[in-house]
């Protein structure tokens, strides 16, 4: 229960009494009485090992629970009188990629605002000093997809800022970041505490955060919470204990060996001039910044990625002349993300590699029991927890027998007892001889396990040798982008790589200032009209039309438009001859009878008409797509024609994903490859789409509770004139008019 | 409209754009399987649909499968696909045959013979496109009522259980907690 209180002191910011938070489906509550309390101005760490309550909690006092997420919440959380207008509370989550509703940063910071209905000229100046505050030197109209997963983090807090947020709560904001990122983080979360806000912060790497911690909630496993005042008294977490003894052989050759590799993105260079090799019972480590290639050199040594240059040689055999099955069967790959890998519907199933009745055979139990995942036999794979899946993967893994073992992340996303595990079983490999190559963030697992490490930074290998000497090298780490303590340059950091976003379309060509929805609607009317065109002289007066529209009134590049839409060629060509072949033809008229066709001059010309007829909608699209912005035309759907703003920003969170979905595709492609399951590539569309639509799901429910977390919830969200609009969009008599216009020229196309 | 809950708004525009990446790939595999025997590219017809089913069978509200068939197509677009704007006047259409085999029953009834009825009312809305705009009046007549017939069938199984199988595969997964699919399906239980 949230309840004002007029006798909570005033110094008071939080107070929580005796808080238990139970969800729907579950037993156990996940939080259990659990009391302390926040003054205003504190910085609070709340910390304790995965899955024992700490966002369930954040999220409590946030009210993001029950709002967004049902469950059933007793006690009390009292909050200071300023916290509970909308917008005072601000929530960062972990995930920098799915938070954002919006494509461009003043969007971003906008969408808040817009839902506190803050006046629209009142709103550029407070996005500048939020951005000035956390210290993002960006342009307002610069595009936050390209930015690194720190300056998203910091984005999120100056959103959260430009509210006016008196308490920002940051749930583990660094536990996708890299170093360098990292301590970009931990910069603002001072700043912050400098400007008097009350923070509080969940991070599982808090060594760093101590200093600027006032007090320290511990949450134990079942949801008890212990306060330590003096944040000095936490033990620090020890440091991993090496536990392994030298397994490396280093009189036998290397087991993989890379030399002279270099990889592009068509005229992007990611790194060159690569040689690495792994000899049996070596560990090896790659690490670097985010950005800096890892993942692709991993996929290139795995033989899932073909570099631009030099070559890969598994016991002195050239990767790529190897069969698939052989390759896969003696280097095997774990994902960052161990769903890709999945292929059954239940768990027990993946670990046989082949569907089991009721029945599960001993020696699957036994082998899951030493995987931890006793009981989960009838779970599905895609309903475990993250660690429960990483674990299954790695043993269904251990069932191939591979030599090698290329492993992306081993500990992103799970709790201390998983990656204990799951690191003592790649210590175990290299006892046997295999050779382990792990991708990582993490310098203390560097130093705890590799035997070797890699450092890739400014696109070549920096440093190739024992993680001592690394570690030793300060220097070395902060041009790497590895050292989260070196402190910040604040004056001149201007953060790079960001040109200014475009232009906003009220300039340009007429078609680029019509109002982006009524444009949609003509054209569309327009490509409607075209199908009822039947002879070659309407067609051609269509044509016309379409010509004046995309150069006339669009002035869009005849050559690009050429170039762009060139490949169809093709595909139309083979249209023709569809009908050339299997037009019905009046009688009389001359056929060639071949195998089962019936080709006909006649047929050719039917085809021509059904080609010209399509295409001309073809280039009505192009014109559409060149000469709108899609924001525009998603705001001016609510702003003009009044829909719900919940289904227009909700559409357009939703986009963001269009752009993941390319990447996400690539690398599940390369999961089945791994396992030798890529499918039958006409029924692959098929087999792609439960993990794909399970990841989606996860996706989607997240931007959801972001969004909501942001003030996105009753009338803002569900009546248009409740909140206001940084875009202006305006909807004039002209713009109807224009499209009434258009419209009626195409009908007269038809009857020329 | 104002129903909706956010989170089934984002699902919908999420879903909505795998089934179009879905469709884009099919649109060039359709284009490509040169045309040797014309009835036969029938068969295919009836995965444009899924998004027809899929959405609506999950959120269980009234236009969805309109929207969810339109934004697809919206996606398809942009993917760059060969139809152009023609493509948006199909995912237009064919969301109208989806929605009107749940609107039907009410919108109380969702079970394989609706989804079935709903693919094959979305492939039967698409065979007026074909016949008046890609040609289908220029056909012989026997190519004519085998192409109708196959993509009909087509679109009862590719288009209305592939999806519904699909999405009751989700919602095994655990994935769809939060969604009428399981929450109906709890209740009857």
């Amino acid at each position: 229960m949230t309840t004002a209180s007029p006798e909570v002191k005033k110094a008071v910011a939080i107070e929580v009494r005796d808080l238990a938070v139970t969800y729907e489906e579950a037993a156990e509550p996940a939080l259990a009485g659990v009391s302390f309390s926040i003054s205003k101005g504190e910085c609070l760490l709340l910390i304790g090992p995965s899955g024992c309550g700490k966002s369930t909690l954040a999220m409590a006092i946030a009210g993001i629970i029950p709002r967004s997420i049902e469950a059933r919440v007793e006690g009390e959380i009292r909050l200071a009188r300023e916290l509970q207008a909308p917008g005072k509370i601000g929530y960062v989550f972990q995930d920098p990629d799915l938070q954002f509703c919006m494509h461009r940063v003043d969007d971003e910071i906008a969408f808040g605002l817009e839902n506190l209905r803050l006046p629209r000229d009142d709103m550029k100046p407070r996005m500048r000093s939020a951005l000035e505050a956390v210290g993002l030197d960006v342009g307002l109209e610069a595009r936050h997809t390209v930015f690194s997963g720190g300056m998203k983090q910091k984005l999120a807090v100056a959103s959260a800022l430009a509210m006016d947020a008196d308490l920002v709560i940051l749930d583990e904001p660094t536990a996708n970041l890299d170093p360098d990122s990292r301590r970009h983080v931990y910069d603002v979360i001072r700043r912050l505490k400098e400007a008097g806000k009350t923070v509080l912060v969940i991070e599982h790497r808090y060594e760093l955060l101590l200093d600027v911690a006032d007090a320290v909630v511990e949450l134990g496993p079942g949801g008890r919470a212990t306060v330590h005042r003096r944040p000095e008294e936490i033990t620090r977490r020890a440091p991993r204990p090496r536990r392994r003894g030298a397994t490396v052989r280093a009189g036998e050759a290397p087991v993989l060996e890379a030399r002279g590799l270099a990889l592009a993105y068509g005229h992007r260079e990611v790194w060159r001039n690569v040689d690495v090799a792994v000899r049996p019972g070596e560990w090896l480590a790659i690490v670097g910044a985010n950005g800096a290639g890892k993942s692709s050199l991993l996929e290139v040594l795995a033989g899932l990625r073909r570099p631009t240059q030099g070559e890969v040689r598994f016991r002195g055999e050239r990767l790529d002349r190897m069969s698939a099955k052989a390759r896969h069967g003696r280097i095997a790959y774990a994902f960052q993300n161990p769903e890709y890998q999945f292929l059954y519907e239940r768990v027990a199933d993946e670990m046989a590699g082949r569907v089991l009745g009721d029945e599960v055979p001993d020696e699957i139990e036994r082998e899951l029991k030493a995987f931890g995942l006793a009981g989960c036999a009838h779970q599905s794979p895609f309903g475990i927890s993250q660690g429960q899946k990483r674990r299954l993967a790695m043993a269904v893994m251990m069932r191939q027998g591979a030599d090698v073992w290329l492993v992306d992340e081993p500990t992103y996303g799970q709790d201390e007892a998983s990656e204990r595990m799951i690191l003592d079983r790649l210590d175990a490999l290299c006892e046997e001889g295999k050779a382990v190559i792990a991708v990582t963030h993490d310098l203390d697992l560097v130093a705890a396990h590799a035997d070797r490490v890699v450092v890739l930074a400014e696109g070549e290998v920096a440093y190739d040798g024992s993680p001592d000497g690394l570690l030793r090298d300060r220097e070395l780490l902060r041009r790497a982008r590895l050292d989260e303590t070196a402190p910040l340059e604040r004056r001149h950091s201007r953060d790079a790589g960001l040109e200014p976003g475009r232009k906003p379309s009220l300039v340009g060509s007429p078609l680029r200032r019509w109002h982006p929805d009524v444009k949609a609607t003509a054209l569309l009317c327009v490509a409607a009209i075209a199908l009822c065109a039947r002879t070659f002289r309407a067609e051609g007066w269509l044509w016309a039309l379409v010509g004046v529209l995309a150069f006339a009134m669009g002035w869009l590049s005849p050559w690009k438009l050429i170039r762009r839409l060139s490949p169809l060629l093709l595909i139309y060509a083979v249209y023709l001859w569809t009908f050339a072949a299997n037009a019905a033809v009046p009688p009389g008229t001359p056929v060639a009878h071949w195998l089962w066709f019936r080709l006909s001059w006649y047929g050719v010309w039917q085809g021509l008409l059904v080609v010209l007829r399509t295409s001309a909608t073809v280039v009505l699209a192009y014109v559409l797509v060149a000469t709108t912005d899609g924001t525009d035309f998603m705001v001016g759907l609510s702003e003009s024609f009044h829909l719900p703003p919940k289904l227009s920003y909700g559409a357009m969170a939703g986009t963001g994903f269009l752009g993941r979905f390319t990447r996400d595709l690539e690398i599940f492609r390369m999961a089945r490859r791994v396992r030798g399951r890529e499918g039958w590539w006409l029924l692959r569309p098929v087999r792609y789409a439960l993990p794909l639509l399970a990841q989606s799901i996860r996706v989607s429910e997240r931007l959801a509770i972001a969004m909501e977390a942001r003030g996105f919830f009753g009338p803002p969200a569900e009546r248009w004139n409740a909140r206001t609009y940084w875009r202006v969009i305006r909807l004039k008599a002209a713009d109807v008019i224009a499209g009434m216009v258009l419209v009626a020229l195409a009908l007269a196309c038809l009857f020329i | 409209m104002a129903k909706w809950k956010l989170r089934e708004v984002i699902l919908m525009v999420v879903l909505a754009i795998v089934c179009g990446g879905i469709y884009r790939v099919w649109d060039v595999l359709y284009a490509l399987i040169p045309a040797t025997a014309y009835a036969l590219q029938g068969v295919m017809t009836g995965l444009w649909m899924i998004a027809g089913v899929m959405v609506p069978y999950i959120v269980r509200r009234p236009g969805a499968a309109l929207i969810a068939e339109l934004v697809a197509a919206a996606v398809e677009l942009l993917l760059g696909e060969q139809w152009g704007l023609s493509n948006m006047i199909s995912g237009l259409i064919q969301g109208v045959g989806s929605e009107i085999a749940f609107l039907l029953f009410g919108y109380r009834v969702w079970n394989a013979g609706t989804c079935t009825l709903s693919g094959v009312l979305a492939s039967a809305a698409f065979m007026f496109q074909w016949y008046f705009q890609y040609g289908g009046d220029k056909l012989h007549l026997g190519t004519q009522i085998a192409f109708v017939l196959i993509s009909l069938v087509s679109g009862a199984v590719l288009g209305g259980l592939l999806p519904k199988a699909l999405a009751d595969a989700l919602a095994r997964t655990g994935a769809l907690r939060n969604y009428e699919i399981a929450k109906r399906s709890v209740k009857s239980a």
